[in-house]
């Protein structure tokens, strides 16, 4: 079974079209990582893990490793059972 | 579809997710599939791309993409400073936000009246009649979804300042206004979204953050209608539905249960969701599909059936071609195809037995073939669905194709009688009546244009755009109209000349295999010919560009008493004085040719 961070790295691969994501990527490192990229991480992040960020929380992941704390944190709260499959 | 591709599209329907889709989409980017480019113009965020170029490439096609900046509609249209023009879309989507494009809308207070939409639609349709003229693109409306909430509270529902109503109202308008331009039509977004719920079709969070209309985990959806209506486009929609009988019309097995057995008509289930498909498959009929019948089962009995159960919805009389007997059912389809005259690829084959559907698609990969679902109150979504007949709109001739094909049937009884060819054609007493091509028949010329596949000398899509182009510059399209004893046949023919000095050109030749084997062609040569000369023409020209289907008019230059003036592999080109001739076969009146030899433009005024 994959780790979540695996998942979301897998998921930023594709979306922003690269072959390894390094663990500081942010969109100011990355060239792909455009506002457009940055709506459609959000969305196929949310959809993966059966989560909603908040509002003011989806301008600030303008980093990987924001993006997987957020993730967890959102994870963690919903507990188990709101767990999408995988 | 190919194998590879197949692969990718099982993987990603097995999780259908936005992240999946993007990984499709940079699978798919390879796979060299043709081209379709397609500018998209909004009035909010819309990044609906990569999910679009997916159901597009499940549907046969690649998109070559243009999007243009963020509510630049209007300028893109009018070619101020536009990047759309030099693009050369074959086709334009424009999707438009409520909220952004009525802006305070949802807030205002309810006194405050409705903005007049009529307004709109009149500056609206302004723009699209502007962008016509400088394009031959089909555009594409996507109509307004109404609000998730509004302000009016319960008095929505008790007044007149329902903006759900009004939006509903607007979409209406913009369904007309689109209907009167030529290559305008309208993606019904509302109503999909109602069907799926509409409050998913909206995330608040995003649209405040970052302007975006429509949740993007709802594109999958929306994509998939919006590529429905590319592939429309095209592909021609299907021509006949070919159904088996025994648990797929009916319930049981005829054989079994005997004709008063058999299940369907009112009352109880299941005879009642079996008589309901009928009545949608008579729906489809009324679009123009042709329905026949493919059943390993006793003719006798079948017969005996539809004459006996008066509750069937369907008729005898509405089916176009049988096939009941215990012979193997690809035969069954071919003979159909041959019967009606057309490719197996216009067949849509139904079935509920799995072995038939494999037989078929194994021995027959051209025809559609589809297993019925496992319950009969599952059928009627399941057709309404099938894609195969999809068709962005419906001529006159549609409506009539099925009664149409009736009345060749009787002809060919008649034929069978006639004790030589030429006392036949003399018993039709067949009229031809030349009309030149505009608003009343220019439907279905264009129609004409598109689908004739068999007696078609160049097999030219000319679609409505080019065809006006040509005309604009001096070019006549004809179109011909047969009557004869049994009636209309409604517009069989048309014909694209070009003129260039004393040289008359046969840019498009096309009849309908409804009317071949009648000599009209010969007729319509004729016509061809008077308007040659009537433009001064001396010399008339044409090509044969021979298909995998047109083998049925393969020898008509030759027959005609043209010369072959060269030969290559894409074709041959052929020519002949004009002064000599092709008399109109004795046992078809031309009607009113003395408008023929006048009408149109250039040099006829000499006449």
């Amino acid at each position: 079974m994959k780790t979540t961070r695996e998942r979301l790295a897998e998921l930023f691969q594709t979306v922003l079209e690269m072959d390894s994501i390094p663990e500081d990527a942010s969109s100011t490192t990355v060239a792909s990582w455009d506002s457009v990229r940055h709506l459609n991480l959000i969305v196929a992040a949310e959809e993966l893990f059966g989560i909603n960020f908040d509002t003011e929380e989806i301008s600030e992941l303008t980093s990987f490793r924001a993006f997987a704390e957020a993730v967890e944190r959102h994870l963690a709260k919903a507990g188990p059972a709101g767990r999408a499959a995988p | 579809m190919s194998e590879a591709l197949a692969g990718i599209f099982e993987e990603l329907d097995r999780n259908p997710s936005l992240a999946a889709y993007a990984a499709a989409e940079r699978k798919l980017r390879k796979a060299g599939l043709p081209p379709l480019r397609l500018a998209i113009l909004a009035n909010h965020t819309f990044e609906i791309g990569a999910v679009l170029a997916v159901e597009c490439a499940r549907r046969g096609f690649w998109l070559d993409l243009y999007k243009a900046g963020y509510d630049q509609y209007r300028q893109e249209m009018l070619g101020a400073a536009s990047g759309l023009h030099p693009f050369q879309p074959d086709a334009v989507l424009v999707s438009l936000h409520l909220e952004n494009t009525f802006p305070g809308l949802t807030t205002r207070t309810v006194t405050e009246p409705l903005p007049d939409a009529g307004e709109w639609v009149a500056s609206f349709r302004a723009l699209l009649t502007a962008y016509r003229e400088t394009s031959r693109a089909a555009v594409f409306v996507q109509d307004f979804l109404p609000p998730v909430s509004d302000m009016s509270g319960l008095l929505a529902a008790a007044g007149a300042c329902s903006v759900f109503d009004w939006v509903m109202a607007l979409n209406e308008a913009i369904r007309r206004m689109a209907a009167s331009i030529p290559s305008v039509f309208v993606i019904d977004a509302a109503r999909l979204a109602c069907e799926s719920g509409l409050a998913g079709w909206r995330d608040a969070r995003l649209f405040y953050l970052a302007g975006a209309g429509i949740n993007p985990r709802v594109f999958p959806r929306l994509a998939a209608r919006i590529a429905r209506h590319l592939a429309a486009l095209r592909r021609p929609p299907a021509k006949c539905l070919v159904l088996d009988l025994d648990n797929t019309l009916w319930g049981g097995i005829l054989g079994e249960a005997g004709c008063e057995g058999i299940l369907c008509g009112e009352g109880h289930y299941p005879a009642n969701a079996y008589a309901d498909f009928q009545r949608a498959v008579l729906a489809l009929r009324s679009r123009g599909i042709l329905l026949a019948i493919a059943s390993k089962n006793d003719l006798a009995q079948v017969e005996k059936t539809f004459r006996r159960r008066a509750d069937l919805p369907l008729r005898a009389e509405h089916i176009s071609a049988w096939e009941v007997h215990w012979g193997p059912k690809p035969e069954s389809l071919r003979r159909i195809a041959a019967r009606l005259n057309i490719g197996l690829e216009s067949l849509v084959f139904l079935d509920d037995n799995p072995a038939e559907i494999d037989l078929v698609k194994m021995a027959l990969p051209q025809v559609r073939a589809y297993r019925m679902p496992a319950r009969p109150e599952e059928f009627i979504d399941f057709l309404a669905a099938l894609e195969d007949f999809d068709q962005l709109q419906l001529s006159a001739e549609d409506t009539r194709r099925a009664e149409l094909y009736e009345l060749r049937r009787k002809q060919e009884e008649l034929a069978a009688a006639a004790t030589d060819l030429e006392s036949f054609y003399r018993s039709l007493k067949t009229e031809l009546v030349p009309e030149i091509a505009s608003g009343a028949n220019f439907d279905r010329v264009v129609q004409l244009f598109q689908k004739t596949n068999q007696f078609n000398l160049t097999t030219r899509r000319h679609d409505r755009a080019e065809l006006t182009r040509r005309i604009e510059r001096g070019s006549e399209v004809w179109a011909f109209r047969a009557k004869d004893i049994h009636g209309d046949h409604g517009i069989i023919a048309a014909v694209l000349l070009d003129f260039s000095g004393a040289e008359c050109h046969i840019d498009s030749f096309l009849m309908s295999c409804r009317v071949i084997g009648r000599t009209l062609e010969t007729a319509i040569l004729h016509v061809a010919e008077e308007r040659a000369l009537a433009r001064g023409a001396r010399r008339l020209t044409g090509e044969y560009v021979p298909t995998a289907r047109n083998g049925p008019c393969r020898d008509f230059y030759s027959r005609h008493g043209f010369s072959c003036e060269s030969q290559s592999g894409e074709g041959s080109r052929w020519a002949k004085d004009v002064a000599s001739r092709t008399p109109c076969p004795e046992w078809i009146t031309i009607r009113s040719e003395e408008a023929v030899l006048t009408a149109g433009s250039g040099s006829s005024s000499s006449l």
